[in-house]
């Protein structure tokens, strides 16, 4: 496990959520007759009662029902370790021979308390049992997880150098999804993993420790645990199991995988959403500079959200009563620049028919929005400038000041940098509006945002469009994830809204992917559109050599790595040759 | 193996008037150490498994209900007497109306409910019982089994359960006074047969019986044999047997 991407394991009880839990990126499924019972809406508790066979059951269900419907994805067995009529020797036999990866003591005594557990233990048909068909298993080259409940059970198994300890928070159907007792019981159960974790921690080889169910009904439960403990994984029954939909589970597991991502911070603020660092970081800033007055200059790249955050600001200001007008500076002349900005009097120039009211004028008492703010003819920068700095609007052709007061939110996708040297923008007018700059970053620098992105924009179009939500696959989610997205989040919007449009069907295909994106990185770069562009031949074929080096030669990696095109890719080389 | 509620009633009634104990066996009582036979017999699903009986009969090594059907149907163990069927109450999967139908069909002159829910204490008792899969199910079919004329044998851990079970039809009680294996368990279980009798007899005090007293045995705690079994009989006139498995 890395720290962005657990160890997430399924119980399941049927082939259709094995397949579909393959789809969503499962690491390995576990077969328990608790599943058996869920899908057949009894409680998973029957898997501790008289009601069946479970050795029998986990097996008929593993080898009839999700070995066939499973393709690379690991397979453990659920046993009953204490079941006297078993040949132990026998099973693990069978078990290697049909290709399944090993064994899990589930159901477990662990679940027992009181005296009848202590009577099992007495008659020897306790925890040890389960410990020591589970050390026999892997003696024999099986692997094996054991599941338990305390610190003391955990200890047993680390001992007996069990491959994985899965400590068993309890059925989910323990847990009400009530919000006050559940965050309680969150917090209860961290507490309970610290625990068993400090209790095993020195013994070596050091154990594997993933959590099974509890109160982590939600990935976001996950998340928090992943932040507070140190656990490897979770295990996940009804959490993730859920019928009817397969694209539930498959979502469901994509987003446990995803959990440790997703932090205990909020992923959203107003209406952007990312759970990146570095969008937590915009959202900090916005938060703390919306209460004052101060001019903000956003800057990043076309599409990545700058408008979205300047409506952040303002909704968190005490201007949100009052209008936030948008002006996008870009591609317009100076004289218009001039009345829209600042309005005009009646008859001041030809066609001026009546009296106009200014964008300053529009938003006073609130917000004005400047994108493309770079842009801006150099004599309106003087204009505005002033504005600024008196608070007072003089329109074309009046002769009467308006006082105003305006926060202005300036933007724009253009290195001041540039534009500053080159005459194109003036510093003092810069140093007006960049009392604070918030840089909001591309959507290559936050992949981790897509999966969240991307449920939000399949649920609005799916909404839209009347269409059901398709199924992302593993790899067209790499993809999207690889993918350099030279148009921000107005690109995955587009792509997104296409495939509606296109009624791509219950799932987006990888090769449908690969054309959308390769059709747009030849246009982008066409265009001349931000690129990795800028460089010399020599450095490009530098660049290039260390990238493919780094793909082991792959074309359509180094592509992606490098935000152009196959074919720009084989043109390069070709002049290269 | 195909007698009725009334033979089994007419065995009570023969050794009340004897004033003898009764006595309810299980059908391959292995411990057996006596070569008295079972008045009235029970036949578990747990005579197919090693281990011991009360205990392995709730864990899941078999369909209980099914397992005890098949003995009946192999003939593997075969009484002369009356026999009752351990019936598994709890069990989710089936129609248990249908079910008693079949036991009765089969010949088995009433039920018991056994494996019961009731030996499961703690806080998974408690999960059990908040997800429908209680004793309540157990007093259901006890019910059910009254309805159709089976004799209907029910086990009962305190006096709550008991009265239900009156009220609900059951022919006779057996007071289970706790698991025993090497030592007793939990704090309640009476370790003589002396602290039995008088946890037995306050129980007894507390029950209303109504029109006609039940016959009632014991089983568990400190009655591990036949000899415990006639002894604590001798002691009090509140019990009239003992169930040994």
């Amino acid at each position: 496990m890395t720290a962005r991407q657990p160890l997430v394991g399924a119980a399941v009880g049927a082939g259709m959520s094995a397949r579909s839990a393959e789809e969503g990126g499962i690491d390995f499924l576990m077969v328990l007759s608790a599943g058996y019972y869920r899908l057949h809406h009894r409680s998973s508790m029957s898997a501790l009662l008289p009601y069946a066979d479970n050795n029998a059951l986990t097996w008929k269900i593993a080898t009839e029902q999700i070995l066939p419907c499973v393709k690379n994805v690991p397979l453990i067995l659920g046993i009953t370790a204490q079941d006297q009529n078993q040949d132990w020797p026998v099973t693990f036999d069978r078990i290697e021979s049909y290709g399944l990866a090993g064994i899990t003591n589930f159901p477990s005594v662990s679940f027992y308390d009181g005296n009848f557990r202590a009577a099992l233990e007495e008659l020897g048909l306790g925890f040890e049992c389960e410990v020591k068909v589970l050390a026999e298993a892997k003696k024999r080259g099986l692997f094996t997880i054991g599941f338990c409940m305390t610190a003391d059970e955990a200890e047993k198994l680390a001992g007996a150098k069990i491959d994985i300890i899965c400590l068993d928070l309890g059925f989910a159907e323990w847990h009400e999804p009530n919000l006050a007792n559940h965050a309680a019981a969150l917090d209860s159960a961290i507490e309970h993993i610290r625990t068993v974790t400090s209790r095993i921690e020195g013994i070596r080889p050091k154990p594997y420790l993933v959590v099974f169910s509890g109160p982590m009904l939600l990935p976001r439960d996950t998340a928090q645990v992943y932040q507070r403990t140190e656990v490897l994984g979770y295990v996940g029954g009804s959490t993730i199991e859920r019928f009817p939909a397969s694209s539930v589970i498959t979502q469901t597991v994509r987003e446990f995988k995803h959990a440790a991502t997703l932090g205990k911070v909020p992923d959203r603020l107003g209406n952007m959403v990312g759970r990146s660092p570095a969008m937590q970081q915009v959202f900090d800033t916005i938060r703390r500079v919306a209460k004052s007055n101060a001019p903000i200059l956003l800057v990043g790249e076309s599409g990545s959200g700058k408008e979205l955050a300047a409506q952040e600001i303002h909704r968190l200001s005490p201007r949100a009563l009052f209008p936030i007008v948008s002006w996008n500076c870009g591609a317009i002349t100076e004289s218009l620049a001039m009345s829209e900005l600042f309005g005009h009097e009646k008859g001041s120039f030809t066609g001026a028919t009546r009296t106009h009211i200014g964008k300053f004028e529009a938003a006073n008492r609130g917000t004005l929005f400047m994108d493309e703010v770079a842009d801006l003819p150099l004599s309106v920068q003087a204009s505005l400038l002033r504005v600024l700095q008196e608070r007072e609007v003089l329109r074309v052709g009046g002769e009467r000041s308006l006082s105003v007061d305006v926060r202005v939110i300036a933007a724009s996708n253009k290195d001041f940098r540039d534009q500053i040297p080159t005459g194109k923008f003036r510093l003092d007018l810069y140093y007006r509006l960049s009392t604070v700059v918030v840089r909001i970053p591309p959507l290559r620098e936050r992949v981790e945002d897509i999966p969240v992105l991307l449920q939000e924009m399949m649920q609005e179009f799916g909404d839209l469009y009347h269409c059901p939500i398709p199924r992302i696959t593993r790899r067209v989610m790499d993809a999207f994830v690889s993918h350099h997205w030279p148009g921000n989040i107005r690109e995955l919007r587009n792509v997104i809204e296409r495939c509606f449009i296109l009624g791509e069907g219950q799932s987006l295909s990888l090769s449908w992917v690969e054309e959308v994106f390769d059709f747009d990185r030849s246009f982008v770069e066409k265009s001349g559109a931000p690129k990795k562009a800028g460089l010399s031949r020599a450095e490009k074929m530098t660049q290039l050599q260390a990238v493919l080096q780094r793909h082991g030669g792959n074309k359509l990696a180094a592509a992606r790595d490098l935000g152009v095109s196959r074919k720009t890719i084989y043109n390069w080389l070709d002049q290269k040759d | 193996m195909t007698q009725d509620k009334q033979t089994v009633l007419k065995i009570l009634e023969a050794k009340s008037r004897e004033n003898a104990p009764f006595f309810l066996g299980n059908a391959d009582r292995s411990h057996a150490d006596t070569l008295l036979v079972p008045d009235v017999t029970t036949l578990l699903h747990t005579s197919r498994f090693a281990s011991d009986r009360s205990l392995s009969g709730l864990m899941p090594f078999g369909d209980a209900n099914a397992l005890v059907m098949e003995m009946a149907r192999e003939s593997l163990i075969s009484p002369a007497g009356p026999v009752l069927a351990g019936v598994c109450g709890t069990d989710p999967f089936r129609l248990m109306g249908k079910y008693l139908e079949q036991v009765k069909e089969t010949g088995f002159a009433g039920v018991i409910n056994f494996p019961s829910i009731g030996l499961i204490d703690g806080q998974f008792r408690k999960h059990l019982e908040d997800s429908q899969i209680g004793y309540q199910k157990e007093v259901e079919m006890i019910r059910l089994a009254h309805d159709l004329g089976l004799f209907a044998a029910a086990i009962v851990f305190n006096e709550e359960e008991a009265q239900q079970m009156i009220t609900n039809g059951a022919d006779l009680l057996v007071l289970h006074l706790g698991m025993v294996t090497k030592s007793p368990f939990g704090a309640g279980v009476p370790k003589t047969l002396p602290a039995a009798l008088e946890k037995i007899e306050a129980w007894i005090r507390k029950l209303r019986f109504g029109e006609t007293r039940l016959p009632v045995l014991v089983h568990g705690g400190p009655v591990r044999c036949f000899e415990d079994g006639i002894e604590i009989c001798r002691m009090t006139r509140c019990v009239q047997g003992f169930y040994l498995i």
